[in-house]
């Protein structure tokens, strides 16, 4: 269950004893975002997807993008003579006077090698590539699309970017929030060494419970698949056939 | 109900200190003087409190609703009251004041600056910078509030420095906002601090433009 930032905010400050007061709260709010951030767990990304206009050759990814999985064109982005007519189908037809091909790799040197060294104008696909820079993804010139559509694995962040936080890591964050409050500037002489040696520690035994019991939410989830897997692997026709390999 | 003491009720107390106990008009000291000797020695015992405890009773705080002037605004970012009384600072990690925010429904409370260096630098952050959640600043006696909307009203309870100045203040029937088991505190205080170094200094009361101690010669 997702929580409000404010509600871990309230957390920190029980621990260092400032719920009177909310001159810390600005600071408070930057730690726990960080210490978000820095988990570095299953759940602190996110599998998402966004229709960006398309200028100059090149669309501007959000900002919470990490990773592009894969892209398509939507049916009315000026795809010519490509597009399904499908209402709900995305997908892109390849055709000769398309304006979009159907495959795009980010590696150049890959279509080099698929379609030869010289601009083999037969092979139809030596242009299709396309590059990520200073957060923009760049299309070739022969790409007529307005708009694209971008699917990216990104940070789990809200609207106003900062990272949603699940219930059970109200715990550790708070901790991490309140250590580096402690630690910085001269707040130190406000807190004892216990003190914040125990929310380091308590950071750092959550940070690990928290990546671990993500790794098991997402095994239970994806089980089925592992099991389609392990099923497929077994039952190959060939290791049933030949016992030599 | 609490136990409660007016102002002038405690200036009967601090002043009759030197004479044990009673009042005279044959006093050195000013009204004025021992009202300001009362409010820095609230505020003393508030900071001892804070830094013992991280927490100050309720009854400092005395709430108020500023007035907005329309006419008097500079910025299209931000709303400034003017005419705001100080309000003391209890350590580095905060000053004295409480709850800023909504008037009415569930409060919704404004976050503090301590200062307009320290904001302008929270403007370089993505996360701590103005917009999500209404900002503060106090700056002498004006208090600026940033935020996306113009904010024209909201409500504040703090301690400030000199209770008297908030407008809702009545000196002759209020109650002074300190705790009634602190005012022996603020005696001592004020007598083992203050009142010594008083008490022992002669007046100058020869006009003759020099600083001098000297009482006047008697007439024989």
């Amino acid at each position: 269950m997702h929580i409000p930032i404010a509600q871990v905010i309230n957390r920190a400050k029980i621990r260092l004893g400032l719920e009177d007061t909310t001159a810390a709260d600005a600071k408070l709010e930057k730690f726990i975002n960080e210490g978000a951030m820095h988990l570095d767990a299953l759940s602190t990304y996110k599998i998402s997807c966004a229709t960006l206009d398309i200028d100059c050759q090149k669309a501007q990814l959000p900002n919470e993008a990490t990773e592009i999985i894969c892209f398509s064109f939507p049916d009315s982005s000026g795809c010519t003579g490509c597009c399904s007519s499908s209402s709900d189908d995305d997908s892109v037809t390849s055709t000769t006077s398309c304006g979009c091909f159907t495959y795009y790799v980010a590696n150049r040197s890959i279509l080099t090698a698929f379609c030869g060294t010289d601009s083999n104008t037969s092979c139809g696909l030596y242009s299709a590539y396309f590059d990520i820079q200073n957060g923009y993804i760049h299309f070739p010139s022969s790409n007529t699309a307005t708009t694209v559509r971008v699917y990216y694995r990104g940070w789990n962040v809200d609207s106003d970017g900062l990272m949603l936080i699940d219930e059970r890591k109200e715990r550790g964050l708070s901790a991490y929030a309140a250590y580096e409050y402690a630690c910085s500037g001269a707040n130190a002489k406000y807190y004892t060494s216990d003190q914040k040696r125990d929310w380091k520690q308590t950071w750092i035994k959550q940070k690990g419970w928290i990546r671990g019991t993500d790794q098991v939410e997402d095994a239970k989830l994806h089980k089925d698949t592992l099991s389609a897997i392990a099923n497929a692997i077994l039952i190959n026709p060939l290791l049933v056939l030949n016992r030599n390999i | 109900m609490a136990a409660s003491i007016t102002l002038p009720q405690l200036y009967e107390r601090v002043a009759s200190l030197p004479s044990g106990g009673a009042l005279t008009n044959d006093s050195k000291l000013d009204k004025g003087f021992i009202y300001s000797l009362i409010h820095s020695a609230r505020a003393y015992v508030v900071s001892q409190r804070w830094i013992a405890e991280s927490k100050v009773p309720y009854v400092y705080y005395q709430r108020f609703e500023p007035d907005y002037r329309k006419l008097a605004q500079e910025d299209s970012c931000l709303t400034k009251f003017y005419d705001f009384p100080q309000v003391i600072q209890l350590d580095q990690r905060a000053s004295g004041v409480g709850y800023v925010g909504t008037i009415n429904g569930v409060p919704m409370s404004f976050r503090e600056v301590t200062s307009r260096q320290a904001f302008a630098s929270m403007q370089n952050d993505r996360v701590m910078k103005m917009g999500r959640v209404p900002y503060i600043l106090l700056e002498g006696n004006s208090l600026e509030v940033y935020y996306k909307d113009k904010i024209k009203e909201f409500a504040i309870e703090a301690i400030f420095a000199d209770p008297t100045l908030v407008p809702t203040y009545n000196v002759d029937y209020d109650a002074y906002p300190v705790d009634i088991a602190d005012v022996s505190k603020m005696e001592a205080y004020i007598t083992a601090i203050e009142y010594k170094t008083i008490i022992n200094t002669l007046i100058d009361r020869i006009s003759n433009s020099r600083d001098e101690a000297s009482q006047p010669i008697p007439n024989r």
